[in-house]
């Protein structure tokens, strides 16, 4: 936690950095998307302090750097008739995000796996112990799904010989490796799977003549410790489809302590919110949130764990693995891969269905050459009417659709380049299109919401 | 032996009778704190209500398996078995009372007894200085300062000495039942050395001169004459810090590890009742928050057993005095 809080810094920095090269781009920029218009009778401004976001720690590092910047550019643009009382997001974890729009505590609930997402172990609704109680909460298609970021899972680890030796090169996993680690079939760093995989990594003997007479794996006898999250996290979700896909019928309960009663040993993991007890080896580390997963393994030698991408960028400290693709090759975590990953279904873009169950949502395991595999979408979760959820005015109702449409826009003043500085992937464009068609299905009182 | 003599109701109904026998003008002043207690009263029995109905689906759901089940599968409908929770909730409550209660108190004999006059009141303010630091800036001490030197000295220095055999076997990864243990010891320390400190501190100083004159050793009068005579007392302090090892949060949240499984050391992982409903709370679906209420309903019958327990010990002791 001293390392978020050097995060956080991090964060504030780089929002100061992004608002000075802006206040550059606003003067060229003569016309702003409108979004950041607000007048003195609109009521918006007084209604920013009735709005909650919440979620998932996927998104804290966009949401907690996007909401400052939104205020200072709408005061820029409106100036005091510009909202000023926008709360900062709570990370507390894509499942609370679900719980807290189904409870009405947030007005918007972000999450990595959207609501409705059909559970492949059961074929029921993942969510359907999360949607209780009576009202449109129980209606999976009075819920408005938006995606807001792009973003890869790195898996960032504790080698410090290995990163103090080879500097420049991570180290590779492949899907069988990564699924060895965290079903308990591999314990020790220098297992010949890993070892196998990084022949960089190696200690080399030479003669006198200079010929090479023995070159030996460098990686330490060290054991491995998985660090997984103890809570639920569509991050969690996303690494295991990613297994689950990749990986396929080889990432399953081979070890552990195997004693779950609904999930013998070798059964297939199922991409899920949370790893069960008995899914992750005994010598595996829970942790809550991203940031907790990222401590953890700055705590521990030869841990490894599965974190968004913002967290490794502005950490600094620990490096990220590369990671064997579908098409073979390895690939490293950076913006360029992430964003070849989703291009890869750009054919099938996500969508929602008039039933409410958001399709295609899964960008994992792109078969393409340059594209990292562990990558996905985060949805903001609306609720569709204000007026008949009970959660808000239409003011404030009418400020998330603003701040939505201002956080998935591109321009250089908008919320998708506060993303990309902080280590995320701007979303395309036909993801963005759906955005906006999502956003336009808000509606107050069966009234759609109409944007300043 | 000589008894100090307790004020007690009932045992002066001179007094209570004087109480009850008073002017009108003390009436309002009778109905706020008879109000009072009744208030308290039913906070109380709402309360435990309240957690019964949270946890009832729960406790439907499972029955027995909830105390001998050993899966517990967060994040919808179970299976909810709570046993292992339960096994590390009361080896890290007993890891620290193994450490915290000699060093207790010998401190605070030593405070009372064998450090100079002058020296007295640092020690007593460092240890109020301990019993007022937040649990969670003891959390953050356990994962910064304590996992690494666990980690790299005392696992394989404990390791060493049993041939990683139990119950030192296992992966040497800091975050334990071990470190909980450590880290609540801490906690608990200044609980034990103040209540100790203040019991002793009231042995008839008679009885201390009268074991010296006799030509007792001064170790002959600490375990003869002091312990014997305030083990009452001594017994309460021990209680109070077991209560607040069995209930303590965040700190055990943050260097237990999380894991939930069987412990097979004190190397393992785990979570104990309360460190796992603050884990989990957040995203407590399906009948997860019921399972959460039950372990809270768990966690106040274990607390409310030791102090039972403790109050038979008490007893008996007065008995025999």
């Amino acid at each position: 936690m001293k390392k978020t809080l050097r995060r956080n810094l991090g964060v504030a920095i780089a929002t100061i950095g992004l608002l000075s090269t802006m206040a550059v781009s606003v003067a060229n920029a003569s016309t702003l998307t409108g979004d950041l218009t607000f007048t003195s009778t609109d009521g918006l401004a007084a209604a920013a302090s009735s709005i909650n976001m919440g979620g998932s720690s996927f998104d804290e590092p966009f949401f907690n750097a996007a909401i400052p910047v939104y205020m200072s550019q709408a005061a820029k643009k409106s100036g005091s008739s510009a909202p000023t009382g926008l709360a900062l997001y709570s990370p507390t974890g894509s499942t609370a995000g679900k719980k807290g729009v189904v409870a009405g505590t947030y007005q918007v609930g972000a999450s990595d796996v959207p609501m409705g997402t059909i559970n492949q172990a059961t074929g029921t609704s993942l969510d359907s112990s999360i949607i209780t109680g009576a009202g449109p909460s129980t209606t999976l298609s009075n819920y408005v799904q938006i995606p807001v970021v792009l973003g890869g899972v790195g898996l960032m680890y504790n080698l410090p010989s290995v990163t103090k030796k080879f500097p420049k090169n991570p180290v590779i996993l492949n899907p069988a490796t990564l699924a060895g680690i965290y079903d308990g079939s591999i314990t020790k760093w220098n297992d010949t799977a890993i070892c196998k995989l990084n022949p960089a990594i190696v200690t080399v003997k030479k003669n006198a003549a200079g010929k090479v007479t023995s070159s030996k794996c460098a990686l330490p006898d060290t054991t491995v410790v998985p660090v997984f999250r103890a809570d639920g996290s569509g991050t969690s979700y996303i690494f295991m489809d990613y297994l689950n896909k990749a990986a396929g019928t080889s990432f399953a309960i081979t070890s552990g302590s195997g004693n779950s009663s609904n999930k013998p040993l070798g059964t297939q993991i199922f991409p899920n919110t949370t790893f069960s007890q008995g899914q992750v080896p005994n010598a595996g580390l829970g942790a809550q949130k991203n940031a907790g997963v990222a401590n953890n393994v700055e705590e521990t030698e030869g841990a490894i764990g599965y974190v968004e991408y913002s967290y490794i960028l502005l950490q600094k400290t620990l490096p990220a693995a590369q990671i064997v693709n579908a098409a073979g090759k390895t690939v490293s975590l950076n913006a360029t891969t992430i964003a070849a990953g989703a291009n890869d279904f750009a054919a099938t873009p996500p969508s929602e269905g008039t039933d409410g169950v958001v399709k295609n949502f899964s960008i994992v395991n792109g078969s393409g050459k340059g594209s990292y595999p562990i990558v996905g979408y985060s949805w903001a979760i609306v609720p569709q009417d204000f007026k008949t959820w009970n959660t808000g005015s239409k003011a404030a109702q009418t400020l998330v659709a603003m701040f939505l449409d201002w956080a998935t826009n591109l321009s250089a003043t908008a919320g998708q380049n506060v993303a990309k500085q902080q280590g995320y992937v701007p979303l395309p464009n036909y993801v963005r299109t759906l955005a906006a068609s999502q956003i336009a299905q808000l509606k107050y009182d069966g009234t759609p919401i109409v944007l300043n | 032996m000589m008894q100090t003599k307790e004020p007690s109701f009932n045992g002066s109904s001179e007094v209570a009778e004087r109480v009850s026998h008073s002017a009108t003008s003390d009436r309002p002043y009778k109905f706020v704190l008879k109000g009072a207690a009744f208030f308290f009263g039913a906070v109380v029995l709402v309360f435990v209500w309240s957690v019964l109905q949270a946890a009832w689906p729960a406790l439907r759901q499972n029955g027995f398996h909830l105390i001998t089940g050993t899966s517990w599968v967060a994040g919808g409908n179970g299976p909810f078995g709570a046993f292992a929770l339960i096994a590390d909730t009361l080896i890290t409550t007993l890891i620290a009372l193994l450490i915290a209660v000699p060093i207790g108190i010998s401190s605070a004999l030593a405070l009372l007894f064998l450090v100079p006059p002058k020296f007295r009141t640092i020690g007593a303010s460092l240890v109020e200085l301990l019993a007022a630091v937040p649990s969670v800036v003891y959390g953050l001490w356990g994962l910064w300062y304590l996992t690494p030197w666990l980690s790299h000295t005392v696992q394989p220095f404990l390791a060493g000495i049993t041939g990683s055999q139990f119950p030192f076997s296992g992966p040497q990864q800091g975050f334990s039942l071990l470190l909980a243990g450590i880290v609540l010891s801490v906690m608990i320390l200044p609980t034990i050395v103040a209540i100790s400190r203040d019991v002793i501190s009231v042995v008839p100083v008679d009885l201390i001169e009268g074991g010296l004159s006799l030509g007792a050793t001064r170790s002959q009068v600490f375990t003869k004459v002091i312990l014997p005579t305030s083990k009452t007392g001594i017994m309460g302090a021990i209680v109070l810090g077991a209560g607040r090892a069995l209930g303590e949060t965040i700190a055990v949240a943050m260097v237990i590890g999380s894991n939930i499984q069987m412990p097979k050391s004190l190397f393992s992982t785990g979570g104990t009742l309360a460190s796992t409903i603050a884990t989990e709370f957040g995203d407590a679906s399906g009948n997860t928050g019921a399972a959460l209420a039950a372990l809270a309903l768990i966690l106040m019958v274990i607390t409310a057993s030791v102090n039972a327990f403790a109050r038979v010990l008490t007893n008996r002791a007065k008995a025999t005095a």
